[in-house]
């Protein structure tokens, strides 16, 4: 951008900033891009992330994927009155290896139920001051951190 | 087909532009050698349309400057809060600049030493006030575009500006006064 004509500062430091050199890259930059990009290259498309993946491959998965939802919601839906959670648990408990997982289905709800009875029945001041002391906690955290992060910097 | 000689010869021509357009912005070095890094993985990624290009250099400069960018706006959105309450003094917003320039500077070349200090006072300058002098002055980005690119109002964006200038000139006058220019 070139600066107004009529500001000497903006002119001046225009002009002696334009005058520096471009700094040299440190020797170690083109061996990591090297290295990096030979990884890359060697690396077969399914181990690369989706995005970097062939465009075939990605329309075929994306196909593969839409079909796998298609299916799972026709076979599901004419049985969509049987699935309630009263029968996932019945049908949990049933199984044997999965035991654990019914015994925290009901820890879970159970602890569900006594937040809702508890935010029924507590006055409106009461829920207030336990979101305040939440955030307050929160913002004590991220100033904490905050405070690590400038101390580190200062001493990098 | 791609061939790893060419991509390197074209990373050896480029690297010092990445590395300083980075350096310039994020004023450290580690972090700049990390995101020309990336900067050059991108590249060979679209390395079927870059090659044999002549904008690839002003591609590079462009995808340098954005990661930069997000690199800095990744930790600035984090710790907005307590740096704006911490920095008394930054308070730029919709504040219109009545500064009074000096009326004259003189326009000599810089001596090596004082290029030098310059390369060295600028990572010293606070963040906001570096990135938005390196948008204006290394990058040709007017001060609105700098301004909806960092988020931050028009009147900030000329504050840091000046506040950044006015650092370079002080740091610079006594030299400037000792060699007599």
């Amino acid at each position: 951008m070139k600066p107004d004509p009529k500001d000497p500062l903006a002119v001046w430091a225009d002009q002696a900033l334009r005058q520096l050199p471009a700094r040299r890259a440190p020797a170690t930059l083109a061996p990591r891009v090297l290295a990096a990009s030979a990884r890359q290259k060697a690396s077969a498309w399914h181990q690369r992330p989706w995005l970097d993946w062939p465009r075939h491959f990605q329309l075929l998965s994306l196909a593969l994927f839409a079909g796998l939802v298609g299916a799972v919601v026709w076979f599901l839906a004419p049985h969509a009155d049987a699935v309630s959670l009263a029968n996932a648990k019945q049908s949990l408990a049933q199984t044997e290896g999965l035991r654990t997982v019914s015994i925290a289905v009901d820890v879970l709800s159970t602890l569900g139920s006594a937040m809702v009875m508890v935010l029924r029945s507590a006055h409106l001041w009461v829920i207030a001051s336990a979101c305040g002391a939440m955030a307050f906690l929160w913002c004590s955290c991220v100033g904490l951190g905050a405070a690590c992060w400038r101390l580190a910097g200062d001493f990098r | 087909m791609r061939d790893p000689a060419q991509f390197e010869s074209f990373v050896l021509a480029y690297q010092d532009m990445v590395f300083s357009t980075a350096v310039r912005l994020l004023g450290n070095d580690a972090e700049a050698e990390d995101v020309s890094q990336e900067v050059f993985v991108r590249a060979w990624k679209h390395w079927d349309d870059l090659s044999g290009s002549t904008t690839a250099g002003g591609w590079l400069k462009t995808v340098a400057r954005n990661l930069c960018l997000n690199h800095l706006q990744r930790y600035r959105a984090r710790w907005k809060m307590f740096s704006d309450l911490a920095r008394e003094d930054d308070d730029g917003e919709a504040r219109e600049l009545d500064f009074a320039a000096p009326e004259t500077l003189d326009q000599a070349l810089l001596t090596r030493d004082q290029r030098e200090l310059l390369e060295a006072t600028l990572p010293k300058l606070p963040k906001d006030q570096r990135v938005a002098l390196v948008l204006y002055h290394f990058e040709d980005m007017d001060y609105a575009d700098i301004a909806t690119h960092l988020g931050v109002s028009l009147g900030k964006v000329k504050t840091d500006i000046f506040r950044a200038r006015e650092a370079l000139r002080k740091k610079l006058q006594p030299s400037r006064d000792s060699v007599g220019v």
